[in-house]
């Protein structure tokens, strides 16, 4: 059986904290489309079809950032990049655009 | 001498195109090393990965979590500009309308301000300099404070 690196578990934090952040996200998204598709449209569905796949990757990745961190830190390699948390900022501003234009739509 | 701290904000911003190949093509060209990975030793962004040493690896993990609690700070504050609306509160339009906007104006400093901050604090402990001062805190404490007030005020007075 695999160790954990360190006591305080940090990879396995941050790895909750992603997936809890992910799932809050797939919430958003939902609930954003289903509020906004009435009035939107073409629009709303245009924004589901995006972002819903990208929050299920957010999910995904979770789990898959956790891996690479802990092969990073037995193997004493570079841990992951700042991508994924990117690609997480973009999808939170495309929830703020959207709920913009909703609101000035209707 | 530049101060330590102003050699960051001399840098060109994030490059838009760039992050966009990033978004789109991270999975495609490099599968094992790229979604969440290290990018075969080339991480993104540059201007953070591209100068000072690995910090320990446990305040990596730190300010990330910080990143993802801001995160989640920003699509708090979003949600909250749903409710108002949904639920109608405050009940006059205009009013309404302005709240609303402010806290999606607010949700998006957070989730923006929350990766510029990892940046900056990833680049800091790189580095070894002292953290940059927490800017959104204030600024979301006062828009908060300014909205909760307006709110609590047009309920009360229609």
């Amino acid at each position: 059986m695999e160790t954990p690196f360190d006591p305080g578990l940090q990879n396995e934090r941050t790895a909750l904290a992603w997936t809890r952040t992910g799932l809050a996200l797939l919430v958003a998204v939902l609930l954003a489309s289903r509020i906004t598709v009435g009035e939107l449209g073409v629009v709303t569905v245009i924004f589901t079809v995006i972002t819903l796949p990208l929050a299920g990757i957010v999910i995904v990745a979770a789990g898959r950032r956790y891996r690479i961190s802990h092969r990073a830190l037995e193997s004493a390699t570079p841990l992951p990049d700042a991508r994924l948390p990117a690609a997480v900022t973009v999808l939170v501003l495309s929830l703020a655009a959207i709920e913009l234009i909703y609101l000035y739509a209707r | 001498m530049q101060p330590p701290h102003r050699r960051f904000e001399r840098r060109p911003a994030l490059s838009v195109a760039r992050l966009l190949a990033n978004l789109t093509c991270w999975h495609v060209v490099d599968l094992d090393n790229g979604f969440g990975g290290d990018g075969g030793g080339r991480r993104w962004p540059k201007r953070v990965y591209g100068r000072g040493e690995e910090p320990d690896p446990r305040f990596t993990f730190a300010n990330e979590r910080t990143f993802l609690a801001w995160i989640r700070t920003g699509l708090a504050l979003l949600a909250t500009g749903v409710a108002l609306e949904g639920l109608s509160v405050p009940a006059d339009d205009n009013t309404r309308r302005i709240l609303v906007t402010v806290l999606v104006v607010l949700g998006s400093i957070a989730s923006g301000g929350a990766f510029v901050r990892w940046a900056r604090a990833e680049l800091a402990l790189r580095e070894s300099r002292p953290l940059p001062s927490p800017t959104l805190i204030p600024l979301l404490a006062f828009g908060l404070v300014v909205v909760g007030a307006v709110a609590v005020v047009a309920i009360v007075t229609t």
